[in-house]
């Protein structure tokens, strides 16, 4: 049987072997990296992130505690962390202010859903069907802001539950399921910016 | 007819490069090894300072020894065999008062923190200076 993450990291812990860590790097490296080009959109970068998150990690190791949180979900909280390191150091403005049109945050940006929006609770699968091609989708992520990206993200792309998503975020369930919502509404504006109904 | 998509299926993500798992262990081993290398200075310090510090507590611990009496007492053993088995428990506590308790702590306390020092010295060399190791932070 597969050891778990858990089961690794106190093997690492007890005998030090860094082949254990290793292997705990294989498995997450592909969600990480994922996760890190979703947010700063450079490939460079995201590469840069992904190392300095496993090097984060195998610093603090000793801080995890797998009664609060899954290493998974400690692991993606670090790489969120360092991707805002990275975009503050870039953009030189605060990340909470890092929005594209169809931000989630602001009075005007809700009018403008509710006008676009005839439905106020977009599926997935209603969504995906508006869309002429998956390309079309990702493009429309794309120009979401780092915000709403990063539910999607994680919730689609590494298959985390909101509880998760909001140990990630240090954010409560709620308000991640109510920023998910806000994030497929913008989403559906985007692809469907014509519909009349 | 278009199969139908799923948002999962869309955002599976991408993978990571081939070379970026071997550049992360990269960065990884090099910050272990430039760990071990400051801790290997770190030893190595305190064992030069508690070896340089042993012979000054050996000497102290000696002179102390000696004119704490404790010399003088022990020889009864020796000597008058019958007193000390007669009185054997005020001899042994006369011995332990005798012992120069504070210079001995000294000289047991340097002698420790050399043999120490200079055992995990030689395990953090081997991490400072070879690829492969075992310690980690977690056993730091």
């Amino acid at each position: 049987m597969p050891e778990t993450d858990e089961d690794l990291v106190a093997v690492y812990l007890a005998r030090g072997n860094e082949d254990v860590f290793a292997e705990l790097v294989k498995r997450h490296l592909s969600g990480v990296y994922s996760f890190a080009l979703g947010l700063v959109g450079q490939e460079f970068a995201a590469e840069d992130i992904t190392q300095e998150v496993f090097l984060k990690a195998w610093k603090n190791i000793r801080r995890y505690d797998s009664t609060l949180s899954k290493f998974k979900t400690w692991l993606l909280r670090i790489a969120r962390n360092t991707c805002i390191d990275y975009l503050r150091k870039r953009k030189s403005i605060p990340f909470s202010e890092l929005a594209s049109p169809y931000a989630d945050d602001g009075a005007d940006t809700a009018a403008l859903f509710a006008e676009r929006i005839p439905d106020p609770d977009p599926l997935p699968d209603e969504i995906l069907a508006q869309a002429e091609s998956a390309e079309a989708v990702v493009r429309a992520v794309e120009q979401l802001s780092p915000r709403q990206r990063e539910v999607l993200t994680l919730h689609y792309t590494e298959h985390l539950t909101f509880e998760e998503i909001g140990h990630v975020l240090g954010q409560p369930t709620n308000t991640v399921k109510s920023r998910h919502h806000r994030a497929l509404a913008a989403l559906r504006g985007i692809l469907a910016p014509n519909d009349a109904s | 007819m278009r199969e139908p998509l799923s948002l999962c299926e869309v955002l599976k993500g991408a993978s990571a490069p081939e070379r970026l798992l071997g550049l992360a262990l990269a960065r990884i081993a090099l910050a272990r090894r430039r760990a071990a290398r400051l801790r290997l200075a770190a030893l190595t310090a305190l064992a030069a300072g508690s070896g340089a510090l042993f012979v000054p507590a050996l000497r102290y611990a000696a002179q102390e020894f000696y004119a704490s009496g404790f010399y003088d007492y022990a020889s009864l053993l020796l000597s008058d065999r019958t007193f000390v088995l007669d009185s054997w428990r005020e001899f042994s506590y006369t011995l332990l008062e005798s012992l120069p308790s504070l210079a001995l702590l000294g000289l047991v306390t340097c002698a420790v923190a050399f043999v120490w020092s200079a055992w995990r010295a030689v395990g953090n060399a081997k991490l400072a200076f070879f690829s492969s190791g075992s310690a980690s932070p977690a056993q730091a």
